[in-house]
Order: C-alpha cells, then sequence, then structure tokens
C-alpha cells in the first residue's frame, strides 16, 4: 500500500511509469476517473454482447450463429471481468452499476444507440467498430497507469483481435458476393460511418485527467487519424466508397476527413439516440429474463 | 484365354533386376530431405499462434495431436479442440494449414480430434508460462496458484464460465485482479463447432 502527499506527488509517480494497485490510497478524482473509464468499458462489453446476441438467431447459417453465439460469451465474459475491477474501486457496486445502466443513467459506447437493420450492418459492427474498439484498447493497455485493468485488457485485446478476424471474413463474403451483397454492405457502411468515427469521441481536450493520468495514452483523435490510415486504404481495396465528400490525402500523404458533425453523438451520450430507449429496456429484459440461469450457476460448484 | 499382350519395359526384365535388391529405394539424401520436411512442418504447425491467446501457441497447448507427410508433400495435421464449440477451429484450421504450407508441404489437410478429450494436463510447461504472462492459469492437481502475486489460497471463484468455454473466472482476494483458469471440456459442450464453414472448401475428416 503506497501514499502520496499531494496530487503533485502523484502526477511525478504516473510521469515515472508508476502503475496503480488496488491498496494503493489513490486522490479521490483518480479513483473517479478510472472507475468511470473502466464502467463505461464494461457497459459497452454488455451492450456488445446483447447486440451480437440479438443477431444468433437472424445470422446466416449455423457456423455464423455459432460464431456470433461465442462472441456473445466473449463479450459478456468481457463484461464481467471488467465490472469486478470497476466494483473493486469502491465507488458502486456491480448491481447498483447494471441498475444504472438499465434505468438509462449511466453511459456506453454510441455505436450501439443505433438499430442494426440489416445483416450488413452487424458486419459494419464486427469488423469496423470492433477494430475500432480494439484501436482504442490497445492504446489504453500499452501504458494504462491502473494496473488490474492493464491486466485484463490483456486478455480483452486478445480476444478482440480475433473478432476483428472474424469480422473481415464476414465482410469478405459480402464484398466477393452478388452485386446486391455489395451493395447491401455500402449501404450499411454509409449508415454508420459517422457513428464510428464518433466512436473516437470528440477532439481531446488539454489537461484532459484520463491522459494525465496515463488512464489512456493518446488522445481521441490521433487515435482516428490511425484507424483512418489502416481502414480507409482496406475499404478502398474492397471497392467500397467511404461516405465522406471531404475525404482526401493531405500534404503529407496521409488520409483526412472533413468536419464532424457531432449532433448525434451528443444525442447519444445524453441517451436519447435513435435506439436508446429500447435497447436500455432490452437489456434490462434480457438481465431479468436469465436470472434464473444465475441463480442456477450461483449454486452449482464452480469450476 | 490369351494372356495379355506385354509391351514395354517388362518385356526385357531380366532376373537380377527384381527381388528386395533390386526394389527401388529411396536415396538416403531424399529420406533425409523428406524428413526434415517433416520435422520443419511439425515444428512450424507447433509454433502456430493460438486465435484468441496472443503469444501463445498451440503446440504448447499440447493441441497438435499428429503431424505426417506422405510422398506427395501432403501434410495431414491432427488438431485437438479444448472445447468442441470453440469458435476460432476455423481460424485454427487456416492457420495450422498455411504454416504446414510455409514450411514446405504442397497442401495440407487438418482433421480435429475429438476423442481422447484433450484436458489441461496437455499443456507443457511453455504452454503454462505462456498463459500466466496473460494472466491465465492452469490448475496443477487441483491447485491453482494467481499469475499475478503466486499467492495459492486466496483464490474466490467467479463464474464456472468466464469469456471463453475453455476458462472459469476467480478473484484474486490477495493482489485483487481478476484471474483466469484453464478448465477441462465437460459433456455440456456442443458438437456443431466441428461442422464445415460453409464458406471454406478445403477437405477435412472427422477423426
Amino acid at each position: 500500500m503506497r501514499t502520496w502527499n499531494s496530487e503533485d506527488d502523484f502526477d511525478r509517480f504516473i510521469e515515472s511509469e508508476g502503475i496503480v494497485e488496488p491498496a494503493d490510497v489513490m486522490p479521490g478524482r483518480y479513483r473517479e476517473e478510472v472507475f468511470r473509464f473502466i464502467e463505461m468499458h464494461a457497459n459497452s462489453e454488455l451492450f456488445g454482447g446483447l447486440c451480437e446476441h440479438y443477431w444468433v438467431s437472424r445470422a446466416p447459417g449455423l457456423h455464423r450463429k455459432l460464431a456470433f453465439l461465442a462472441k456473445t460469451q466473449d463479450e459478456i465474459g468481457h463484461a464481467h471481468l471488467l465490472y469486478m475491477v470497476a466494483a473493486d474501486l469502491g465507488m458502486k457496486t456491480r448491481q447498483e452499476m447494471l441498475d444504472d445502466l438499465f434505468e438509462g443513467r449511466s453511459k456506453f459506447h454510441n455505436v450501439f444507440h443505433y438499430k442494426t437493420q440489416t445483416w450488413a450492418d452487424q458486419i459494419v459492427i464486427a469488423f469496423l467498430v470492433d477494430a475500432a474498439a480494439l484501436t482504442t484498447q490497445q492504446a489504453v493497455f500499452k501504458n494504462c497507469s491502473y494496473g488490474p485493468y492493464r491486466r485484463i485488457l490483456r486478455r480483452i485485446v486478445s480476444e478482440e483481435g480475433f473478432h476483428m478476424r472474424h469480422g473481415e471474413e464476414m465482410l469478405l463474403t459480402l464484398a466477393d458476393g452478388t452485386d446486391i451483397q455489395r451493395r447491401m454492405f455500402q449501404e450499411a457502411l454509409d449508415r454508420w460511418w459517422e457513428a464510428v468515427m464518433h466512436f473516437f469521441g470528440p477532439p481531446t481536450k488539454d489537461g484532459d485527467l484520463l491522459i494525465r493520468w496515463r488512464i489512456k495514452s493518446e488522445t481521441n483523435e490521433a487515435l482516428r487519424d490511425k484507424y483512418l490510415q489502416k481502414f480507409v486504404p482496406m475499404l478502398h481495396d474492397y471497392g467500397f466508397t467511404v461516405p465522406d465528400q471531404s475525404l482526401h490525402k493531405d500534404a503529407t500523404g496521409r488520409w483526412a476527413i472533413g468536419p464532424i458533425d457531432w449532433r448525434a453523438l451528443s444525442a447519444a451520450q445524453a441517451n436519447a439516440g435513435q435506439d436508446s430507449a429500447q435497447r436500455i429496456e432490452r437489456s434490462r429484459l434480457a438481465w431479468r429474463d436469465t436470472a434464473w440461469v444465475r441463480d442456477a450457476l450461483d449454486s452449482a460448484a464452480v469450476a | 484365354m490369351t494372356a495379355p499382350a506385354i509391351s514395354g519395359a517388362a518385356e526385357t526384365v531380366r532376373p537380377d533386376e527384381v527381388g528386395v535388391d533390386a526394389c527401388p529405394t529411396e536415396s538416403r539424401a531424399t529420406r533425409l530431405t523428406r524428413l526434415t520436411r517433416l520435422t520443419r512442418i511439425a515444428a512450424a504447425v507447433a509454433l502456430v499462434p493460438d486465435p484468441e491467446l496472443a503469444g501463445v501457441a498451440i503446440g504448447s497447448l499440447g493441441l497438435v495431436r499428429s503431424v505426417a507427410v506422405d510422398d506427395e508433400g501432403v501434410a495431414k495435421v491432427v488438431v485437438a479442440t479444448t472445447f468442441l464449440g470453440c469458435p476460432a477451429l476455423d481460424m485454427m484450421r487456416s492457420d495450422v494449414a498455411a504454416a504446414a504450407v510455409g514450411a514446405g508441404a504442397l497442401r495440407a489437410d487438418v482433421a480435429f480430434a475429438l476423442s481422447p478429450p484433450w484436458t489441461t494436463d496437455a499443456i507443457t510447461a511453455q504452454g503454462r508460462a505462456a498463459l500466466a504472462a496473460l494472466g491465465i492459469a492452469v490448475p496443477i492437481g487441483g491447485e491453482v496458484v494467481c499469475p499475478f502475486c503466486s499467492s495459492r489460497a486466496m483464490l474466490r471463484p467467479l463464474a464456472a464460465v468466464g469469456p471463453a468455454s475453455c476458462r472459469s473466472l476467480r478473484w484474486c482476494d490477495s493482489c485483487r485482479n481478476v484471474v483466469e483458469v484453464m478448465r477441462n471440456p465437460d459433456a455440456a459442450s456442443s458438437v456443431v463447432a466441428t461442422l464445415p464453414s460453409p464458406t471454406r472448401r478445403q477437405s477435412y475428416a472427422h477423426v
């Protein structure tokens, strides 16, 4: 157990690559920031799992259904890991976090505030959104100052890499398919591209506490830029059009997009997106309807 | 019945050209080449990374049951599955085939062995170390040691199944980290994972 006399001392500890452990007497604001960050990640994994679960019965073919079933288990498992680490910070219990989520008092990632209309929408989520999530998580994992979070991220990042490969395989099937399949993916890309750009968040402000305390190490713009360099050429290779009139290569040869309209993100962050209310309600019902499974598992011997 | 017409080389066979001494055998150099190729392919297959566990080779998980190469250079690889419902099987199949071809096989047939079932006992010492680096413990004689702080008695069960069917979750009360523990397959596993993917056309057989 370590203590710091002032926030300045703590800053120096963080600057010198220090790793904070749960028993340390950390500054209250650090505890809050790291808790909020992990809680949001946990909520998003849970919603990701529910989103994928919705597609288990709808995915084409047994093979895809099985993959979605397994991914659902991954995401719910990730949420489980994250809620444990978050609860250990002592701000809220796991049940309080879930209650807040189901009552619409918590945040989760913007992409889960919209409807998936076609199978191609789900492929955009499975590939482009998972890849965006992987980009941000990897940046956190690399240098996060909170030890237990960093340790579970290592495993989460490994598994998300596997999801991304799976997503690309599904994209390849559509890209290599009929005109109807290709059009279906292009339309889904048109619908979701803005949300994917929003996923990285608005420009990081100066003095951002997450950056200052190395909860994350890269700014939102830097991650968005990194993502564009990898995925714009990839989408072009597959013969799809990135739906941004202002997309261009800048003087240094890097892909750049036009100005981003943040209105949809603001609505999502206020849980007032196109599908926010229904998603929250569905998550509440899913939790209620699976109570008997948890009861059964709790009473069974644990391996 | 008339004897079949004999033509070609058989007509000119002399007695000293048949029998065990005259039986054509591979030259030693060819044999060594073949052995080397088999060894090379087996090594490459063992080093294929697990699709879900960064830095953990399938050989060190004890998943590679056998590797053989026939005269044409076609590799036959048999891989065990940790869980029948494992979603990584398809990727494992293509990664293993690619590794075998990369090491000199003409092509590779990859089959999954359902029996005898894989258990955590098959994980090698190297595999245990690689898993521990990820925060995943392998029970030894039923005992679980925290991969983060080496505590033995402080691991509280959290969930029978974690993010993957092959791992359960525990909480270390000593260092307050979430630990995943490799578990043995059970009867609840599904067999559907072994069905072929509709998008792949490689041939493979059930073992």
